[in-house]
C-alpha cells in the first residue's frame, strides 16, 4: 500500500488535473540550473526561500516550479494537498511543524495541520511527537520510545450508507454526516529482549455526533433508517478508547518483511454504556522484494505484499456496535485504508470484517546510469505499475467470518514517483459486480 | 599466509575525519597498554610566551571552534612552526598553538587545540583499540587536508595536489578500477557524500556506490559484502523532515559531536561482528584522514613521492600552501585493525593510507604481480601479519553501553557549514551541472549557508546522482 496516503475518489476531470499539477509541481525535470537567476534560492530560512521563489514580480513563469515545490515543502509551514476521507474531494490546507529537539536522544515535533475540501470536509489537528532512543542493554531492537499527543477534529457533512451486512444494495444509499473529536495519548516501545516485537497502548477520548443531510436530491439517513438498521443513529454517547497493541515485525532473508499488529479495543460508553464493545484487529502483512541490490539492500520500490485483515467486534447481549464505528471495505476505510477498490468507498460495513488484500508495486524503469536521456525516461523514471486484487467480506456475526462468498476486487494503475516516494496514484478497481471504479490517492506529505 | 588471511573475504575500511592519535588515544597509555602515546608533559608555545600543555579533558564539542587549520600552510606550521621549512628536515611538532592563533584565536585560547580525549570519553575507539590492533606509527599520508588525504586511502596519490579544489575527476587509478580489472568487486558506502562520485572512473558504475542504511548494514546481516567495501561517515547535520528523522553529522569532523562518530564506529563494528559468517571472513579498519590540526607529539618520517608529482605554490595566487615534493608524510592518525584472528596488541610498524591499498592487494589479489597503483602503494608496509591467530577469537567484546545517535540540536542544525562541508556543497554542484538541466535539484548551491541546508542540498543531489 502506498505508505501514509490519503485518498479520494472524485470526478475524472479534477483528479487527472491535479495529478498533472502534482506531477508538475514535484518534477525534477522543471528545475532551472543552479546559476540561473531564477533558480529556487535556498536562503537563511524556509520562508526567505519561498518569498524569493515566489516572488510575482518578475520570471514567475520561470519561477513557477520553484515556487511550487517552496509552496509544499518549506519549514516550519507548507501548504498540504489533500482530502479528509475517501469521498471528501479535493482540499487542501497547511502544516506547521516545529522541532524541538533536545540533546538527550529524543526527537519532539510539534505540529499543527488543517484541511478544508471543495466539497466541504475538513480537519485540524494539533500533535506532539517524541522519540526518545533507549540505550538500555534490553532494547535488542534498538527502536525508540514513542510518544503521540493529539487533538483532531474533523467534519465530514456528507457520506454514504449502504445498511449493514455484506448483501446491500448500491442502489439503496443513504448519507449521513459526522463529526468527530477525539484527544488522546499513544505510546509505543521496543519489547525487553526481542527485536522483533514492539508494543504500545492508546488511551483517547472520543465525541461522535451523528446525523441527517438536508440536500436536495439525496436521501438522508433519518429518511430510511432506525436505531435497528443504523445502531448509534438515535444518539451519540462520548466514548473512552483504550487499545494494546503488539507489533511482531522482522526482515529475514533480505527480501521478505513481516508486520503484524495485533489489537485489542475497549470502547467504552460512558454515558449508559448501550454501545460499549470490545474488539479484536489483526493486521498481518508480508512483503516479498524480488529485487536485491548486489552488495546491498532490496529494492524498496519493487514489492509484492498480502495483507490479512481479521476484525471481530464484541457487545454484550442486549449492547450494540455504532454504526459508524464499525468497519467497512470498499474503496478506502474512514482511515484511509484502501479495501476492495473495484467497490465504492464504505460500500459493505459491518461489525465484523475479514479481507485478504495482494498488491504488486513496482517503478517501471529501473535506474540506468549511465543511461540515454530524454522524455521516454524521463517520464520512466517517474512512473511506478501497481496490480492488486483484493477479496473481503464485512459480517454482522464473527461466526459469518469464513471465505465463503467474498466479495472480490482487482485492478491496476499507474504511481508517480518523486526519488524513491510514490507522490501519486491513479488506478481502476474492476470486478466487483458494480462497474468501474476509478480511485486516486495522494501521499500525506504534500 | 595464516588462518586468518585464508579465510580473508572482505576488507572494510571506516574513514573517520580530522582527528590525531594522541587527541583520541594519546592519554590511553598506560603501563598495560604502552602505546606510543602521551605522558602528560608535551607542550607548545603561544605567542605571547605562554606553555600550553596537552591535557584531557577534551570534550564531545565545543572545544574547536572556529574550525582549527589543516592546509599544507597550516600543517607544515603545525610540524615545524615555519611553514616554509623545507620538509626535509625533521618536524618538531612545535606550531600546534601558533597555527591555531592564525584563525583569529586569541593565544590563550589557542590553548584549546592541545586538548586530548580520556580513554573513559572513548569508550568505542579506545575499547577496540586496546581489544584488537592499534597502530601507533599510521600517519596521513601528506600533511594536508581532507581530499588529497582520502585521495591516498582511495589511489594511493593525490596527483599531486594538496589543496581542497572539489575536481578530482581524473583521480585514477583507484583500488576499485583496480580490483575490478581483476574480477573483483568493491562499494564505497556513504551517507549523504562521496568524494569518489566525482572520480570519473567510477562515475559510470552505479555498482560502485551504495548507501550505508539501505545497502550496507543490509549486506552485512546478508553475509552479502564484496571483497573490498570503504565507508564513509555523515558529514552533515540534517534536519530530517518528511517523515525522515533528523540525523547527526558522524564524521567527528571538528566541531561535530564525537560521540555520534562513537556510536557509527560502534554500528559497523556490530554489524560485522553480529554476523558470524561475516566476522571470520572479515578485516575491519578504522582510520582517519588526518589529524585536522589537532596535536599529535609523534613527527612524521619521510617517505616516498607516489608519482614524481609535485605541488607548486603560484606566488601570485591568494593560495599559501608551500611547495611541497610528497617525501614527509602528515600528521599520526588513529588506526586499528579488527578481526577475530587478530590478538589484543599494538603494532609499531609505520603505515600510511597506501599500507591500506598495498595490503587489500596482497591479501585480494596474492598472485598478482605489480599491482601497485603508485610508488607509494608499492613502498607500503602491509599489516595482513596481524592477523596471526590460528583460531578464531570468542571473546566477549565489551565497548560499555550502547551509544545511542542523538539528533542534532537546533543551534547545530543553524551552525555555519565548514571548509569540508562547503567543498562537498561545491562538489555536488559540480556533479549536479553535469546532469541535463531538467533533472537539477533547482537549488542554488551558493547560498547554502548553514548544516542543515547541506544536508537537504546533498540529499537532493544524491537522489539525483545515485538514484
Amino acid at each position: 500500500m502506498l505508505r501514509g496516503e490519503c485518498r479520494w475518489r472524485s470526478k475524472w476531470v479534477s483528479a487527472v488535473a491535479l495529478a498533472g499539477c502534482l506531477f508538475i509541481f514535484l518534477s525534477p525535470a522543471k528545475a532551472q540550473t543552479p546559476s540561473s537567476s531564477s533558480t529556487a534560492v535556498t536562503g537563511t530560512t524556509d520562508w526567505d526561500q519561498w518569498k524569493r521563489n515566489c516572488s510575482l514580480f518578475h520570471d514567475f513563469g520561470q519561477k513557477f516550479f520553484s515556487c511550487a515545490t517552496s509552496t509544499f515543502t518549506a519549514r516550519p509551514f507548507h501548504f498540504l494537498a489533500q482530502t479528509v476521507v475517501p469521498g471528501s474531494g479535493v482540499g487542501g490546507g497547511g502544516r506547521y511543524s516545529v522541532d524541538l529537539n533536545a540533546k538527550n536522544g529524543t526527537q519532539n515535533q510539534l505540529q499543527a495541520t488543517s484541511v478544508v475540501t471543495i466539497r466541504g470536509f475538513w480537519y485540524a489537528e494539533l500533535k506532539f511527537s517524541s522519540q526518545h532512543a533507549i540505550t538500555a542493554d534490553w532494547n535488542k531492537s534498538g527502536e525508540s520510545l514513542g510518544l503521540n499527543l493529539f487533538v483532531r477534529n474533523r467534519s465530514l457533512p456528507n457520506l454514504p450508507f449502504y445498511g449493514l451486512g455484506s448483501n446491500t444494495n448500491v442502489n439503496n444509499a443513504v448519507r449521513y454526516k459526522q463529526r468527530d473529536t477525539s484527544a488522546g495519548i499513544q505510546v509505543t516501545t521496543p519489547f525487553p529482549d526481542v527485536s522483533w516485537l514492539s508494543a504500545g497502548g492508546t488511551i483517547e477520548g472520543l465525541w461522535p455526533e451523528v446525523g441527517g443531510v438536508s440536500a436536495t436530491n439525496v436521501i438522508s439517513i433519518q429518511q430510511e433508517d432506525t436505531e435497528q438498521t443504523a445502531p448509534g443513529l438515535a444518539t451519540q454517547p462520548p466514548f473512552v478508547h483504550e487499545q494494546i497493541f503488539l507489533n511482531p515485525h522482522a526482515r529475514f532473508l533480505t527480501r521478505f518483511e513481516l508486520n503484524y499488529k495485533v489489537a485489542y479495543n475497549f470502547y467504552q460508553d460512558a454515558s449508559t454504556g448501550h454501545y460499549s464493545f470490545r474488539r479484536l484487529e489483526i493486521n498481518a502483512e508480508h512483503r516479498f522484494y524480488p529485487q536485491k541490490k548486489k552488495y546491498g539492500g532490496v529494492i524498496e520500490q519493487n514489492y509484492f505484499s498480502v495483507l490479512w485483515r481479521y476484525s471481530v467486534s464484541d457487545a454484550s447481549a442486549g449492547h450494540a456496535v455504532p454504526f459508524y464505528l464499525q468497519e467497512t471495505i470498499g474503496g478506502s476505510d474512514i482511515d484511509n485504508q484502501p479495501s476492495l477498490p473495484a467497490f465504492k468507498d464504505y460500500r459493505f460495513r459491518g461489525p465484523d470484517l475479514m479481507t485478504v488484500q495482494t498488491e504488486y508495486d513496482r517503478k517501471i524503469c529501473d535506474v540506468c546510469e549511465p543511461c540515454k536521456k530524454g522524455l521516454i525516461r524521463t517520464v520512466c523514471d517517474h512512473l511506478g505499475l501497481v496490480l492488486d486484487y483484493d477479496a473481503g467480506k464485512v459480517a454482522l456475526r464473527d461466526s459469518d467470518l469464513d471465505f465463503s462468498g467474498m466479495h472480490q476486487s482487482f485492478g491496476g494503475g499507474i504511481s508517480i514517483y518523486l526519488a524513491k516516494d510514490v507522490v501519486f496514484r491513479m488506478a481502476v478497481g474492476l470486478g466487483g459486480g458494480e462497474g468501474t471504479h476509478p480511485y486516486f490517492n495522494v501521499a500525506n506529505f504534500l | 599466509m595464516s588462518a586468518g588471511t585464508d579465510a580473508l573475504k572482505h576488507i572494510v575500511v571506516l574513514m573517520m575525519e580530522n582527528r590525531s592519535f594522541d587527541h583520541m588515544l594519546g592519554f590511553a597509555k598506560s603501563p598495560a597498554w604502552p602505546i606510543n602515546g602521551l605522558t602528560g608533559s608535551e607542550n607548545n608555545a603561544d605567542s605571547a610566551g605562554g606553555v600550553a600543555q596537552v591535557s584531557n579533558d577534551a570534550t564531545y564539542a565545543g572545544d574547536l571552534t572556529p574550525d582549527p587549520g589543516h592546509s599544507g600552510f597550516d600543517s607544515l606550521t603545525q610540524l615545524y612552526g615555519n611553514p616554509n621549512t623545507p620538509v626535509t628536515q625533521n618536524p618538531t611538532m612545535s606550531g600546534f598553538v601558533q597555527s591555531y592563533e592564525g584563525k583569529n584565536v586569541q593565544p590563550q585560547d589557542a590553548h584549546r587545540i592541545m586538548k586530548c580525549f580520556s580513554a573513559q570519553n572513548l569508550p568505542v575507539l579506545t575499547g577496540l583499540a586496546q581489544q584488537f590492533c592499534v597502530c601507533d606509527n599510521w600517519f596521513s599520508s601528506l600533511p594536508g587536508p581532507t581530499f588529497p588525504n582520502r585521495a591516498f586511502m582511495h589511489a594511493a596519490t593525490s596527483m599531486g595536489r594538496v589543496d581542497m579544489g572539489i575536481d578530482w575527476s581524473n583521480l585514477s587509478p583507484t583500488i576499485y578500477e583496480r580490483l575490478k580489472e581483476h574480477g573483483l568487486d568493491s562499494v564505497i558506502y556513504y551517507h549523504d557524500s562521496t568524494m569518489a562520485s566525482t572520480f570519473s572512473g567510477l562515475a559510470g558504475d552505479p555498482g560502485y556506490f551504495g548507501s550505508f542504511d539501505n545497502d550496507f548494514l543490509p549486506a552485512c546481516a546478508d553475509n552479502d559484502l564484496p571483497p573490498y567495501s570503504f565507508l564513509e561517515p555523515r558529514f552533515a547535520n540534517s534536519a530530517g523532515g518528511n517523515g525522515q528523522l533528523a540525523y547527526s553529522a558522524s564524521d567527528q569532523h571538528p566541531d561535530h559531536n564525537v560521540r555520534e562518530g562513537e556510536a557509527l564506529i560502534q554500528t559497523v563494528f556490530k554489524a560485522i561482528w553480529g554476523n558470524l559468517k561475516l566476522r571470520n571472513s572479515t578485516l575491519l579498519v578504522i582510520v582517519y584522514d588526518e589529524h585536522g590540526g589537532t596535536y599529535d607529539h609523534a613527527a612524521p618520517p619521510t617517505t616516498v613521492s607516489p608519482d614524481r608529482k609535485d605541488w607548486t605554490n603560484d606566488p601570485n595566487s591568494a593560495d599559501r600552501d608551500p611547495s611541497f615534493d610528497f617525501t614527509r608524510l602528515g600528521v599520526r592518525v588513529p588506526a586499528i585493525l579488527i578481526s577475530p584472528y587478530i590478538p589484543p596488541r599494538i603494532d609499531h610498524t609505520l603505515y600510511d593510507h597506501a599500507s591500506a591499498i598495498a595490503t587489500a592487494f596482497k591479501l585480494l589479489l596474492p598472485n598478482v604481480p605489480n599491482i601497485n597503483l603508485t610508488q607509494r602503494d608499492k613502498n607500503a608496509n602491509t599489516f595482513e601479519g596481524n592477523l596471526s591467530l590460528a583460531q578464531p577469537r570468542t571473546d566477549n567484546i565489551d565497548l560499555g553501553p550502547v551509544i545511542q545517535s542523538q539528533p542534532p540540536t537546533a543551534a547545530e542544525l543553524a551552525q555555519p557549514i565548514n571548509d569540508h562541508l562547503k567543498a562537498l556543497v561545491q562538489q555536488a554542484a559540480m556533479l549536479e551541472q553535469k546532469l541535463p538541466a531538467d533533472q537539477r535539484s533547482g537549488i542554488d548551491p551558493s547560498t547554502v549557508q548553514t548544516e542543515s541546508q547541506a544536508a537537504a542540498y546533498l540529499s537532493a543531489v544524491d537522489a539525483r546522482i545515485h538514484p
